[in-house]
């Protein structure tokens, strides 16, 4: 079990750096068809906006720590919610080297769920979706 | 954000008289607003090429409800919609490129053109809270969003169908 991520006098999480999320680790962002693509009309290419990267109302995008979720024998996409959604991988130290924070969330959603904080706006954005790796394309993208 | 839409942002609102003896005791300091009446947009964006993709677009949006993307994000915002409507229709011209709306996980949406090379994305977190980047030749510029001006020239210069 990993460190207990800290917490507010709430008892909500707060943004932080986990010590078990490595830099060399990945982390999984879902992508959502058609909602996180842009196509572009000219060029009929359809590609992840950066708008994908965004964080939640809540604070924090919300990803899938890659390594742990192997360790646990699971693959990429077992927590994909549907076939025509898609997956891209970020290295956290890109994401740490931008400012943010990587950090273990397992309240929002299961065990392996982790949170990036900080993203401030679309400039962060587009230099995530600069560094994010297509592990499947969701459907619709090109 | 900025000035001048903070500005037009206190135009949203009209003051009005103050009407009782017993809430001019009480409210000295805190005028009492009226909403400004909603305009519809002038007609002949509605008839700009731009206008149905975008419209059918933003009417999608609104249908969205939370966690629609199973990730805990807010559907977006009724006043964010509109917003982002009476942006587009004071910046674009009647030729200009669709943009591509995409929900944000706060409840904003993030307004997108492409173009070779080029790229423009608005965020539209709140009414009147707007932010703008452009992104050419390797470079990532936060755009003025005091005036409407830069994204107006921006658009008629390299995102028109």
């Amino acid at each position: 079990m990993p460190t207990a991520p800290p917490r507010d006098q709430n008892g909500k999480i707060l943004p932080h750096d986990h010590p078990e999320i490595r830099d060399d680790d990945y982390v999984i962002r879902h992508i959502v068809s058609p909602l996180d693509l842009h196509q572009d009309p000219d060029t009929q290419i359809t590609r992840v906006a950066s708008g994908a990267y965004s964080e939640s109302s809540n604070g924090g995008m919300s990803v899938d720590i890659q390594r742990w979720m192997h360790d646990d024998g699971l693959d990429d996409f077992h927590y994909l919610s549907d076939e025509t959604g898609g997956a891209t991988r970020i290295r956290v130290r890109e994401l740490r080297a931008l400012g943010l924070k990587v950090g273990w969330d397992p309240d929002s959603g299961h065990a392996h769920h982790g949170a990036v904080w900080g993203i401030k706006n679309s400039g962060f954005r587009k230099k995530i979706a600069r560094k994010a790796e297509t592990l499947k394309k969701a459907q619709g993208e090109t | 954000m900025n000035f001048a839409l903070r500005r037009y942002s206190d135009d949203d609102q009209w003051l009005s008289s103050v009407n009782t003896t017993n809430e001019l005791s009480r409210s000295v300091a805190r005028p009492v607003v009226l909403a400004r009446p909603q305009l519809s947009a002038p007609t002949f964006v509605h008839n700009s090429k731009w206008a149905r993709p975008t419209i059918d677009r933003l009417v999608a949006l609104a249908s969205l409800k939370d966690n629609w993307d199973q990730r805990g994000s807010a559907a977006p915002r009724a006043d964010v919609l509109s917003f982002a409507w009476t942006i587009l229709a004071q910046i674009m011209p009647s030729d200009g490129k669709a943009p591509v709306i995409v929900p944000l996980g706060n409840g904003g949406v993030q307004i997108e053109w492409s173009a070779p090379h080029i790229e423009l994305e608005v965020e539209v977190t709140r009414p009147f809270e707007v932010s703008a980047f452009l992104f050419a030749d390797g470079r990532d510029d936060e755009i003025d969003t005091d005036t409407l001006d830069e994204m107006t020239n921006l658009i008629a210069q390299h995102f028109r169908s």
